[in-house]
């Protein structure tokens, strides 16, 4: 921003989407502001968990008949790339892992205060660690096909949640540490909706902005409140008493240019005294030609939104026979058949090879756009276009997953009630949403439309960045894109074999 | 009035205890893997089930269902065979046997849609009303 941007004092504090606001529609605002709004998206996700733990501890441990592998490696990742798709990180909104609060909050009696987060933590470099960790997991110990491991990866989940918001402040976790909620920030990237400030005049003349510091209200004014007092009388479409937080990931709501860390818990909209959040739709991607990352975390959360797209090459990657060809002859020629060995090397090459391929075309763009070569501004600038091809290859798997057997929840509850005794016969039957013919279809639909996502901005940051010579400088971005996009479309159209064949089954 | 030692360490105490309880009800592990072509036999309700695969190539794997009182073949009995894989979502592939020689059903219409971890159960169902289950393993090679 200019500094002639910043001395204005009355317009919008940054560029943000002006689309319609969804909090417009019937009911939704007022439910949205409502205190326990939030807990009405988790308690179904917290029932699936708990389903997920006992089927997946105590039921049949075979994948496609238990609700732990059934709901979390099909259902889960489908819906999420299609949430975040259609509406955004909705997940996030409805994560059950926040439900530990109140048991942290009596642990934390326990200690004598909360800990910082150290500050070489305060970026994205542990959580790709934790990805990359987790991906390799996935591989190694077979994790799709192991209902067990299923189930302690989610009590995991809860009990690494639970003991970060004991020790540390709120939203650490998700921020710092969560893989799973730094998938979907940068994925959301891409996603049609964006917080904003409805009036952004409103924010300007806030006092104590309890968007992100929350507040307490109540009739009667009251010392020692654990943020902000503002009386109930003072507040728009007064929405209750109490404690309201604020926002936990420190995203101030008229500067919020990104949905990176944004975890869509509307902690802002209820926080606002002056009912002046909204959730405006925008154009799918917007964000990725405006540098948002570049005032949030910067080369680390490029570098994780980058590693994503080609971690998820990988993941589509490892269950065609290419892969299997692959393994063997790297296996053959190392003389291991230690799984943790190959993969681990496997990862390692598609890593260095995409963020290789990724450098070496956005430092040309800068070139040819008259740009001094740079590889990591040049990276930090064109990453972006990156990220939004990483969508496509994420959701087109996904979806296909999800679609081949999004009906299997059905006679997979059944069955979690069969196997304890009660009288049910699950229809095995049903399992497809889609005819197979269809699948390769939708799958080249979603390739082609994070390509046309990839391509405008790409177009969009070469003419913002370079001028005219963006024509020249678009150029090794275009056709990086091409190659991606037909590098996705021979994946996804090859004969598929699951995971677990080349070097032993996986029972 | 409860302590407030035991206010402090019920709820963890009780969400220790709750999971060592889960831990400790570990279920079986899935049977290991047949050999490709050879299936394996068990007993239920008095009746052996045996399954034999003619092929654990991807395509078309008519299977062969032995369905035995003692020694002698069960005539006239409903089996359908349930293929799945080890990988949940994928449409399983769910046939009826048909009965040829006293005690032997088979599938023509079976096949194996993709290379990898499949289990195969056949679900049996005779004329007097005894039903038994039998489920094998195999790896489907896709080359």
């Amino acid at each position: 921003m200019s500094l002639r941007a910043e001395a204005r004092t009355s317009g919008p504090l940054v560029d943000q989407p002006r689309g319609f606001d969804l909090f417009r529609l019937p009911g939704v605002r007022r439910f949205v502001r409502w205190k326990y709004a939030r807990l009405v998206f988790q308690l179904p996700l917290l029932a699936l968990a708990i389903f997920v733990i006992v089927d997946g501890l105590t039921g049949r441990q075979i994948a496609p008949r238990n609700v732990a592998t059934t709901a979390v490696w099909l259902h889960y990742r489908g819906l999420l790339v299609i949430g975040l798709a259609l509406v955004g990180n909705a997940f996030c909104a409805g994560c059950p892992l926040m439900l530990t609060r109140g048991l942290s909050r009596r642990l934390e009696r326990l200690l004598p205060g909360k800990l910082a987060w150290p500050r070489p933590l305060r970026n994205k470099w542990l959580v790709i660690g934790l990805l990359v960790a987790f991906f390799l997991s996935y591989e190694i110990f077979d994790l799709w096909a192991s209902p067990w491991l299923t189930a302690w990866l989610a009590i995991g989940y809860f009990a690494a949640a639970l003991l970060i918001d004991v020790a540390f402040p709120a939203g650490t976790f998700c921020r710092y540490v969560c893989p799973l909620g730094n998938f979907n920030f940068a994925l959301a990237s891409v996603s049609p909706t964006q917080i904003v400030a409805v009036d952004p005049d409103v924010c300007r003349a806030c006092e104590h902005k309890p968007c992100l510091h929350g507040r307490y209200s109540a009739e009667l004014p009251m010392a020692d409140t654990p943020a902000a007092f503002i009386a109930t009388s003072q507040v728009v479409n007064a929405n209750g008493e109490g404690y309201f937080p604020g926002c936990e990931t420190e995203l101030f709501v008229p500067t919020i240019t990104s949905n990176m860390d944004c975890t869509l818990c509307f902690n802002c909209v209820r926080a606002c005294p002056y009912d002046n959040v909204g959730l405006s739709v925008r154009a799918p991607g917007r964000e990725l030609a405006k540098a948002p990352w570049a005032r949030r975390g910067r080369l680390a959360v490029m570098a994780m939104g980058v590693l994503l797209t080609f971690w998820g090459v990988m993941n589509a990657f490892a269950m065609v026979p290419a892969f299997y060809d692959l393994a063997e002859w790297l296996s053959f020629q190392l003389g291991t058949r230690n799984e943790a060995v190959l993969l681990g090397l496997l990862y390692l090459g598609a890593t260095l090879a995409g963020v290789g391929v990724t450098v070496l075309a956005t430092t040309l763009a800068d070139v040819a756009g008259g740009g001094k070569p740079s590889p990591r501004r040049a990276f930090e600038r064109w990453g972006y276009v990156v990220v939004a091809l990483g969508f496509g290859f994420w959701a087109a798997h996904y979806t296909f997953h999800f679609l081949t057997g999004a009906l299997s929840i059905v006679p997979v509850f059944q069955h979690f009630f069969e196997y304890r005794g009660f009288p049910i016969d699950p229809n095995w039957r049903l399992a497809q949403l889609v005819p197979s013919r269809w699948l390769f279809g939708i799958q080249a639909l979603i390739s082609a439309a994070a390509a046309a996502v990839a391509i405008v901005t790409t177009v969009r940051i070469a003419l913002r960045d370079f001028g005219r010579r963006g024509v020249l400088a678009m150029w090794p971005l275009l056709l990086f894109v091409l190659g991606f996009t037909l590098l996705q479309l021979v994946i996804l159209a090859q004969p598929m074999e699951m995971r677990g064949t080349v070097l032993g089954p996986t029972f | 009035m409860p302590s407030p030692l035991r206010n402090r360490f019920l709820l963890p105490l009780m969400f220790g205890l709750a999971v060592l309880s889960l831990v400790a009800c570990r279920p079986p592990e899935p049977r290991g893997a047949a050999g490709n072509d050879v299936t394996a036999a068990e007993a239920e309700d008095g009746l052996r089930i045996r399954i034999e695969f003619e092929t654990t190539s991807v395509g078309p794997a008519p299977v062969t269902v032995h369905v035995l009182d003692g020694s002698q073949g069960v005539s006239g009995a409903t089996v359908e065979l349930q293929g799945d894989m080890s990988h949940a979502g994928m449409q399983p592939v769910i046939v009826t046997a048909l009965p040829g020689e006293p005690g032997v059903y088979r599938a023509d219409d079976f096949a194996f849609a993709m290379a990898g971890d499949w289990f195969v159960t056949a679900r049996v169902k005779t004329a007097d009303g005894r039903v038994a289950k039998h489920e094998t393993f195999v790896t489907v090679s896709g080359r």
